[in-house]
């Protein structure tokens, strides 16, 4: 039984850690997160592991997540690191210390054919953050680190 | 009548120089076309460098690039800066790095690993610390690396081109889009610059506090 039931376990343990792991994005998919029409507050905050401003707010927003649950709001993270850097520090950065958090690596570095898509006002700077709510025709860009008390006022205003 | 008119122009020119005066202090920065002013900047051999010295008497422009040391995009970016460098300054095209982060913020970016870098890599191109911060405010400089092309016009520094350097920070061979290339090859045949502005994804400035 033990000799059945451990492979099982160590299966679905590594299905589990998968699970957490960032999934890879293109534009098109980017593009579709962005005019997803659920009436809920998406809060897209655009980071990388290399961004010290941005690892400096992002336990922020992973306590506004948390409080935050079952209300109609969610988070989604999309990094920019380098494709070629996701194993090694994108991976383990995520598992470390924003479990259950849903992370994308947006893998698209023709940079000008989109950042202007995002905001007209980005010039590609991050952190920066996007508040948005379709069905209420919410479009609140903020293009600098937030603080703790921003962050929370920005919620609280279109929550 | 025309008196109306001549109040409505007066009152219409007075709330426009009022929209335009509420506006200035949010803006700052170079746009295209815009003037760019010299600065004297602290290279790493110690000199100051400005691009109106008699060493750049004859040239036709600048490339003038913001870049640091401690960003992964400045350092993909590198090798490129050292090959514009290498190829324009020869065709009267100077290439000038500036580093514009604060060191107590940014560590990796003090005048010393400045000095390590440029040493360590040969820099061909003179590589200045932005020490009050000053010239990157004035020309906009948002991240690194941010780069500016002015070409000189009847001795004037007239901003040609503003963004990235190309549209591959991966890799150098498989950029499709050289834009800071094309732009200095378009100025140095006197034609005009076709792609005056790109966005791309580079590490803030670290602003003084």
């Amino acid at each position: 039984m033990l000799k059945f039931l451990l492979p099982l376990a160590l299966f679905l343990i590594s299905l589990l850690s998968f699970a957490q792991k960032p999934k890879t994005i293109k534009w098109a998919e980017m593009e579709k997160m962005l005019n997803d029409p659920s009436d809920s507050l998406t809060v897209i905050n655009f980071w990388a592991t290399w961004c010290k401003p941005c690892i400096k707010e992002i336990p922020h927003f992973e306590t506004a997540r948390k409080t935050k649950a079952g209300k109609p709001i969610r988070f989604w993270y999309v990094s920019l690191d380098f494709i070629d850097q996701k194993k090694a520090r994108l991976d383990p950065f995520v598992k470390a210390r924003m479990n259950g958090a849903k992370v994308f690596l947006l893998d698209e570095t023709n940079y000008d054919k989109w950042i202007s898509k995002i905001d007209p006002s980005w010039s590609g700077g991050i952190p920066v953050t996007l508040f948005v709510n379709n069905s209420k025709k919410i479009h609140k860009f903020y293009n600098s680190e937030l603080s703790e008390a921003q962050l929370n006022e920005i919620i609280s205003t279109h929550l | 009548m025309n008196k109306i008119i001549k109040s409505i122009s007066i009152f219409s020119i007075v709330v426009g120089a009022m929209a335009v005066f509420a506006l200035s202090p949010m803006e700052h920065g170079y746009k295209v076309g815009d003037v760019a002013t010299d600065f004297e900047l602290k290279n790493v051999d110690g000199n100051m460098v400005s691009l109106g010295q008699i060493k750049y008497s004859s040239a036709k422009g600048f490339i003038v690039v913001f870049t640091c040391n401690h960003c992964p995009f400045a350092k993909k970016y590198e090798e490129r800066i050292i090959a514009l460098s290498k190829k324009y300054e020869p065709l009267g095209f100077p290439l000038v790095a500036i580093n514009p982060n604060d060191p107590e913020i940014q560590p990796e970016d003090s005048f010393e690993n400045m000095q390590r870098l440029a040493k360590e890599k040969s820099y061909p191109f003179p590589y200045l610390i932005d020490e009050t911060q000053k010239t990157t405010y004035a020309y906009g400089a948002e991240k690194t690396p941010h780069v500016y092309v002015v070409k000189k016009e009847a001795g004037k520094l007239k901003v040609a081109y503003i963004g990235a350097i190309d549209d591959n920070v991966g890799s150098a061979k498989d950029a499709k889009a050289k834009y800071v290339e094309t732009a200095v090859d378009e100025i140095l045949a006197g034609k005009v610059v076709s792609k005056t502005m790109t966005k791309a994804v580079g590490c803030v400035i670290k602003w003084k506090q």
